[in-house]
Formats: C-alpha cells, structure tokens, sequence
C-alpha cells in the first residue's frame, strides 16, 4: 500500500528526513516511536503534503501511485488522512460542515453524487458515538475552545467519519486521559480491516497494549534505525533509545 | 409667497460652497480621493434629477426572504410605496407629503460644526430628494424592524436625508438597504440620517449596501444619545465605486451604549473609507467599534475610528477592534484606531490585525479533502461571518450571506457552513 524510499526532506534549509525507508502493506498497524525532534511529524506531514516541506530526494507510492506528486485534498481523496499532534482550532468554519465538504468533494471527485443531509447526519452521529463524542461538539467550530484531550478525540472521529485507506495517527494518545485512551483505541480497532493500514506515531508503549502493531520501527535523526515485532516497544520502554542508536552506528 | 424649503435647501448649498470639497491634505481625506466628482457631476449638479418613475413591479423588486418587517420603499431618492400601518405610537412620514414649514423645521439640520462633518452632507441637504421622519413615542416597543429599501437606477443622483426619534424607552430597528438596479451611468448617492435616542430608548440601525459598481456614496450617521440609551449600528459594504461614511456618535448622558460594526467585502477596484467619531460626555458609556474586512484585487479599505473621551466621562469603556484580510497582494487597508482621553478613569482597548489566511487553517482543511480554493472560500466566509453573527436579524445575515458569498465558485455549498 505505502512504500517509501529513501526520502529525505527538509523544512527552512535544515535536513529532517535523511533517508527513510518503509513499506506498509493493507491491513497493517506499523507503530513508530523515537526521540523529540527526531522528525516522525515532519514525515507525516510530508506524507499528507504540507508544502512548508521540502523533499529533496526518494520516493513515495500510495497504491502504486506517486503520493508526492499529489496536492494534499487529492491525498485525502486517494484515501490517506492524518490525524494531527496539534490540530489546529479553526474558528467560523463548523465541525460537522467540514467533514460533509470533505466527503463531498471526494465523492465529487469520484464521480459520485452528493451524500443524502439525512443519511449523512445519521451516519456521523453514530460514528460520533464510536468515540463516545458529545454531540455538541458536531455543532462547534472545528477545535475551537476544546481541550487537548478533545481535539485528539475530534481527530479520531473525522477518520471513523471519512473512512480513509491508510491513518497517519501522530501522537493520538498523547494528552488522553486513561479513559478516552481506552474509548479512542477502540474507535481505531474497529477502523482495522484488511484493507486499511495504519501508521501511528507514539511515545508510549501503553498504546500498544490496546492496539497491537505488527511493526515497531524506532525512528532517531530523520530514519529508521530498527524495526521490530511489538517486543521492541517493551524494550524500549526499559532501555530508552540511546542503545538503538548505539547499535546503528557500530553495529 | 417665500418657498420655505428653497430657502432651506439654499442655505445648505451655500454651506457646501462655503466648506469647498475635501481634499488630500485633509488629514481625514487622506486614502479618498474625491477629485474626480466634477466629471461625474457635470456641470450643473442638480439638473440631472429626474422625477421619478417605477421601473418595475414591486413583486420584482429584491426581497429578503423570510424578513418580516414594515416595508416601505423609495426609487431614487424619493417614496414610492408606503401604504404601512404602523402600531400606534409609531409616526412615519416622507418629507415630500408634510407641509414645507415642518419640513423644514423638523428636517436634520446641516451642523458644520459636528465632528467629520463635510461638504456632502451640506450637498445632501441641498440636493436631498426626499426621506422620513420617524417618532416613536415614549415606552413604545416596534414589534418588527422597519426595512428601508432604496432603490436606485442610473437615471440620476440620489441624495436621502433621514430623521429618527426615539422617545423614552422606546425601542426601534431599521433596516436600510441600498440596491442599484442599473448602473451605466456613474451616480453620486449620499444618505443622511440622524437619530435621537432619548433616555433608555434602543435602536438598531443595519445598513445593506449594494449600489452599482460605478456608484459612489457619502452618508452620514449622526447619533445623539441620552443617558442609558443603547444604539447598535450594523454596516455591510458589498457594493459601489467609493465609499464613504461617516459615523458620528455623541454620547451625551450616563450609561449610554452604543457598538458600531462594520463589514467590508471587496473586489476590483471598491474603495470603501468609515469614519467613526464617538464623543464620550458623560460619566460609565460604553463603546465598540468592530471592524472586518476582506479585501481582493485592487481594493482599498480604510477604518478610523476615533474615541474622545471628554473631561467628565468618568468610567468610560470603550473598544475597538479591526480585523483585515487581504486576499490578494494588491490589496490595500489603512486602518487607524484613535484615542483622545482628557479623563483618567477609563478602560480602553483597541486593536488591529492585518493578515492573510492562516496557512496551518488552511493545510487543516486541504488534508481533509477540501479542494484549496473551497478552503480559502471557507476561511473567507468564517472570517466574514463572525461580524454577520451579531446582526439583530437572522434573514438580513442569511441575505447577505448569499449575495457575498455566491459570487465566489463554492458560494452556495457554504451556507451550510454556518455554526447554528
Ligand atoms: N516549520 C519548521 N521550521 C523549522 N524547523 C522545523 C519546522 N518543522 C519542524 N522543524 C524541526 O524539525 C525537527 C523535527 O521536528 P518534528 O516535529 O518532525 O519532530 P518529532 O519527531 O515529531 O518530535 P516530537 O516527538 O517532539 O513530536 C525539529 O528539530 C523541529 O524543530
Ligand atoms: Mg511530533
């Protein structure tokens, strides 16, 4: 589903991405974790087509397609969504208006007819439901005043809601209370199936208790240092990730 | 016999001569130029007013859907339909159908001495066509606005000069909505009103501006307040050439309110310039001014808004806010809020943003698989609609929702947009 080569990018003249390489194939959780600052949002947004972002060199096919030749909304339509660390609070523009533009513009672009008011209605507050969101906030501005824990949930929700082939989760379970962690990866569970694939970033094992990944890759100075089963993910717990790196360069 | 009222009208002529034009070194002139008034005017000023005609039918006439509201309507300047009947209390007169004396008597006088006064509004009373006398008597609460609807075609200027008095715990709302139903010919309207809002009175006063792309406007609102009374302005510029208004509100007694809004939203080459005065005599009044606009192309916006808090204008609040968004990089705001205080014991606040859409906003919106352009139109319109939110009635906010926003690619998908 998701290959990408050697890419290095960089943001404001400085390197960020040097040399990832990673291949996810449909029905995968791949689980990324790694220092701060080590670059895991900047490839995921460089995934999702943040321009702010330049790739300098490597490649990156989605379905067989160049994913980095696509503008972000054709990404989305292509079936990629991330889920963001810090999502942003975007006053005026409502919740629920956003994902059914959202869903219209892809089935527009699909050469599909725009959704029913009532079954889309209908369909967003039973996914709401899935993550135990309030349905006050369907009505509010996209973010706007909601807490950290929140937002994320918020995040969560827009994917149940937009159903997309492979989720970018950058640090979901940051800032959730041990609930809403619990509430919040069971709505990511039910999202698993064969043909969808996830890739989340985090920087606690505990969420790998209640999503199982198949992969573990530990990600240090802009690559991919080690890959492993969710093992990895205890050991890091334990031994921090000085060890990986120690590994990498004399190993 | 003497013509009282050419008399009158002389006297404000004679004013307007006296004053001269505004000029550039104006300091209040300064981003609106006014120099090319005489190729619009011609020679003689008044001679291009026609009587006027009904173009049309009034079932054609522009409609806000759903506004329930006393309707009347003037053509160019002067009534046309009024048949309205007005609750008790309530006493609405065109000035064409009084007897000249009271006219005269009762009409706003030309006050060259009122805070950004200028010679258009000498012109105004000079020129002036025709307007209303609107009492409401003390204690009596209008249970509908009262929706002006001035209509104008391109066979002539038009000039409407307005009175409003509020008794006593009276409460009013008006709407004032200007639509250009042709526009070849480049026209000059200026509208005057003048409101008097006796002690805990209310008013509210929206103003809908649609002239033709080639009109140009200088209006004035004039607002005295009495103690505890409480005015809200509501302006939304979406159309014309050049733009002007002047807003002058005195707060005159204790605990008066008021809140002035405006929006601007512009294209091509519109040039829209609000003047705001507000005189702060009296002990604890508030005020606020709050400012959006979005400006594409080559337009130009320009807000001064000015606080004077006077020496006895203890415990004065006031605010002002502007926000602006340009759209392109052509496009021009100046904007200038101003603070004269001769009074220790006040809170005032002003600020003022310049900006672009906010790229993380509209990333956001672009990875959720809104095209770039619906992005941006949908930034636009919350931006906008922030200050349609506070409009008293909901269809003149729909109204305007959709004349602006239709004429952008996804208008019409984003009216959903709105937070309910
Ligand atoms: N727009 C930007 N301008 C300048 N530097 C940037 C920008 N975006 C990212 N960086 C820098 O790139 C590096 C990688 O940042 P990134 O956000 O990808 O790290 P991360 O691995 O997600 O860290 P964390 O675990 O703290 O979220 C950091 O040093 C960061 O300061
Ligand atoms: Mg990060």
């Amino acid at each position: 589903m998701l290959k990408i080569e050697n890419l290095c990018a960089s943001v404001a003249g400085k390197k960020i991405l040097r040399g990832v390489n990673l291949h996810v194939k449909a029905g995968e959780v791949h689980a990324i974790m790694g220092p701060n600052g080590a670059g895991k949002s900047t490839l995921s947004n460089v995934l999702a087509g943040r321009d702010a972002y330049t790739v300098t060199t490597g490649t990156v096919l989605f379905h067989g397609q160049d994913l980095l030749a696509m503008k972000p909304e054709e990404r989305a339509w292509a079936g990629v969504f991330l889920a963001f660390q810090y999502p942003v609070e975007i006053p005026g523009v409502n919740n629920t208006y956003l994902l059914k533009a959202a869903l219209n513009a892809k089935r527009k672009h699909q050469g599909l007819s725009q959704l029913d008011a009532f079954d889309f209605l209908k369909m967003v507050k039973e996914k709401a439901k899935l993550v135990d969101m309030d349905e006050s906030f369907l009505s509010r501005s996209v973010n706007e005043g909601f807490s950290g824990g929140e937002k994320k949930r918020n995040e969560i929700f827009q994917m149940a809601v937009l159903e997309p082939t492979l989720a970018l989760l950058d640090e979901t379970d940051s800032g959730l209370d041990i609930d809403a962690l619990r509430v919040v990866a069971g709505g990511v569970n039910q999202f698993r199936s064969a043909d969808r694939a996830i890739v989340m970033i985090t920087h606690y094992q505990r969420l790998l208790d209640y999503i199982v990944p198949d992969v573990v890759h530990v990600f240090s100075d802009g690559r991919i240092l080690k890959s492993g089963d969710r093992h990895l993910a205890m050991e890091l717990e334990k031994r921090g990730y000085d060890w990986v790196k120690e590994e990498a360069t004399h190993g | 016999m003497v013509d009282t009222m050419q008399t009158w009208r002389d006297a404000a002529m004679a004013t307007f001569r006296a004053v001269g034009l505004p000029h550039d070194r104006q300091e209040a002139w300064k981003y609106t130029d006014v120099s090319a008034i005489h190729q619009r005017m011609g020679a003689d000023w008044r001679k291009e007013n026609a009587p006027a005609a009904a173009p049309f039918l009034p079932e054609f006439y522009p409609k806000i859907d759903g506004l329930d509201a006393y309707t009347i309507i003037f053509f160019q300047g002067r009534i046309h339909v009024l048949g309205l009947a007005l609750p008790a209390g309530v006493d609405l007169v065109p000035w064409s159908t009084m007897d000249q004396t009271t006219a005269c008597e009762d009409l706003p006088k030309v006050q060259p001495d009122a805070p950004l006064f200028h010679a258009f509004d000498a012109l105004n009373a000079g020129l002036m066509d025709d307007g209303v006398c609107l009492r409401v008597a003390a204690g009596v609460l209008l249970d509908k606005p009262l929706y002006i609807l001035h209509l104008h075609d391109d066979t002539a200027h038009s000039h409407v000069r307005h009175r409003v008095h509020l008794g006593e715990s009276s409460k009013a709302s008006i709407i004032h909505h200007d639509v250009a139903l042709t526009g070849e010919h480049a026209r000059l309207r200026t509208s005057h009103y003048h409101c008097y809002l006796e002690t805990a009175s209310t008013l509210d006063h929206t103003r809908v501006q649609e002239f033709a792309a080639n009109d140009w406007h200088f209006g004035r609102l004039h607002v005295e307040q009495q103690q505890a009374s409480h005015f809200d302005a509501h302006a939304a510029e979406l159309g014309g050439e050049k733009i002007r208004m002047d807003i002058c509100v005195q707060l005159q007694q204790a605990s008066a309110y008021c809140a002035v809004h405006g929006l601007f939203l512009l294209h091509d080459a519109q040039h829209v310039d609000h003047h705001i005065h507000i005189n702060h005599y009296a002990p604890d009044c508030s005020s606020r001014q709050v400012y959006r606009s979005v400006l594409a192309d080559h337009s130009h916006g320009v807000f001064n808004g000015k606080v004077h808090v006077h020496r006895h204008a203890s415990g004065t609040d006031a605010e002002q806010h502007s926000d602006n968004l340009l759209l392109s990089k052509n496009a021009e705001i100046d904007t200038k809020p101003e603070l004269e205080i001769d009074h220790d014991n006040v809170t005032c606040s002003h600020g003022a943003t310049v900006g672009q859409l906010n790229a993380d906003h509209l990333f956001y919106l672009r990875s959720r698989g809104l095209s770039e352009a619906m992005s941006r139109d949908i930034l636009v319109f919350a931006f906008a609609d922030a200050l349609l939110a506070v409009l008293p009635d909901r269809h003149i906010r729909r109204y305007i929702e959709s004349i602006a926003f239709n004429k952008i690619p996804h208008g019409t998908d984003l009216l959903g947009l709105l937070a309910k």
